[in-house]
């Protein structure tokens, strides 16, 4: 799936510009994995602007290595190469956030955080569901994140945990443990929203 | 109190490690038998994650990143390669602009390099083949002595032949126009006689220059 390129004919944006084959089959091909990377890359930095910024990195590390003819595989490994970069970027970022925040007075700066992610969507909302995705969502986002990265993975990244245990260096099972013990939790704070009355599914 | 080694020893040994949880148990059972099946609420929760869309990137996040790829050829698969670079109307019109500097600019190069040969060492007689006029000859400022008392007296160069070879790709997917050009290059001699002679000597460049390919 990720080594698809679909034709995005009607993309309003490529229709401004008559692109090169070359330009077109990234357009596409970003359309088609981009927002899969941007949503691992937010639930990697829980912040939408870094998400952006270190998905951008990744890239350009990706196009440094196909420029230097020293990118191991096809565009089939693109995806793979990519998330894991995103992670590892985004694990840098954390540590220099770190530092930054010990060193200056940072409240402000965390009030301000919190009130973006919690309105920056991750998904896309659709008027009739709108209820349940938002419960979804905020108890993805409010899981571990080793356990939802194995969830978004596995959900819209379309890995095996093979491949999942692969990109975060863990075993295959343990990403399936993790991944079914994320689902667990999800599910729990699910059943209290319901409890609650939060939630009418 | 006071405890000796082997009482303590007793009584950390009289010490039970807590059981296994209920999920720990089940996790280690699912890891031995290898199996991942999940029940069907938990099965019913992932189809619901399932149908969450992540949302599409930005038209600024989009620009962004095909900024970033804009110059790199798209790799369908290991052979087979994308040329990159933007197609617009209005291009083609800066395409022969372009195209004219390019062919100025190899050209500039040329002359350079013929004004260069005449510094270059005349090559001994053997090389030289008799071929048409010298196009332009230029005085030698102080003449170059020779063997045997041959004294070049001046220089020239001229192009014979230009020829396209076509666009190459290098190792770093960068598109490369090879341009070859033959010179003939022509040496007036005086020998001890005072008889003078000219030498032609031919002489072979390449030239690769960028390349813009759609």
């Amino acid at each position: 799936m990720d080594n698809a390129i679909p034709m995005n004919i009607d993309d309003p944006m490529s229709a401004a510009v008559s692109l090169s084959p070359s330009a077109t089959a990234w357009r596409d091909w970003l359309s088609a994995n981009g927002p899969r990377l941007l949503l691992f890359a937010k639930n990697q930095t829980r912040n939408a602007q870094d998400a952006e910024d270190v998905l951008q990195d990744a890239l350009v590390k990706l196009v440094e290595k196909l420029n230097t003819s020293s990118f191991d595989g096809g565009q089939e490994m693109w995806m793979a190469y990519l998330y894991t970069t995103i992670r590892r970027l985004s694990i840098d970022l954390g540590r220099k956030d770190d530092r930054r925040r010990r060193r200056e007075d940072y409240v402000s700066d965390e009030i301000e955080c919190d009130a973006a992610q919690k309105f920056d969507p991750w998904f896309e909302s659709e008027a009739s569901d709108e209820e349940t995705r938002s419960q979804l969502e905020s108890g993805l986002k409010d899981l571990p994140s080793k356990f939802s990265e194995v969830i978004v993975l596995k959900i819209w990244g379309d890995k095996t945990f093979a491949e999942i245990g692969d990109m975060l260096n863990i075993s295959q099972n343990t990403a399936a443990s993790r991944y079914r013990y994320g689902l667990e939790i999800l599910k729990r704070k699910l059943i209290e929203s319901k409890c609650k009355g939060d939630l009418s599914i | 109190m006071e405890l000796n080694r082997k009482e303590l020893e007793l009584l950390l040994r009289s010490l039970k490690p807590t059981g296994l949880s209920e999920q720990t148990l089940d996790r280690l059972e699912q890891a031995v038998m290898g199996d991942d099946v999940l029940d069907s609420s938990l099965l019913a929760l992932e189809s619901q994650l399932g149908s969450l869309t992540p949302r599409p990137l930005s038209v600024q996040t989009m620009d962004k990143l095909m900024l970033t790829v804009r110059d790199v050829p798209f790799a369908l698969d290991r052979k087979v390669l994308l040329f990159p670079g933007a197609r617009k109307e209005e291009e083609k019109t800066k395409r022969n602009g372009s195209a004219a500097r390019r062919i100025l600019a190899v050209a500039a190069c040329a002359a350079f390099g013929g004004l260069a040969a005449m510094w270059t060492p005349v090559k001994p007689a053997s090389d030289s083949i008799a071929v048409a006029p010298v196009q332009s000859i230029l005085p030698v400022t102080s003449a170059d002595s020779l063997n045997d008392g041959i004294v070049a007296t001046s220089f020239g160069t001229g192009i014979e032949r230009a020829a396209d070879e076509g666009v190459i790709w290098t190792q770093d997917h960068k598109p490369k126009r090879v341009l070859r050009f033959r010179y003939q290059d022509r040496v007036l001699v005086r020998d001890k006689d005072g008889v003078d002679r000219m030498l032609f000597i031919p002489r072979e460049e390449l030239f690769v220059v960028p390349e813009k390919v759609d």
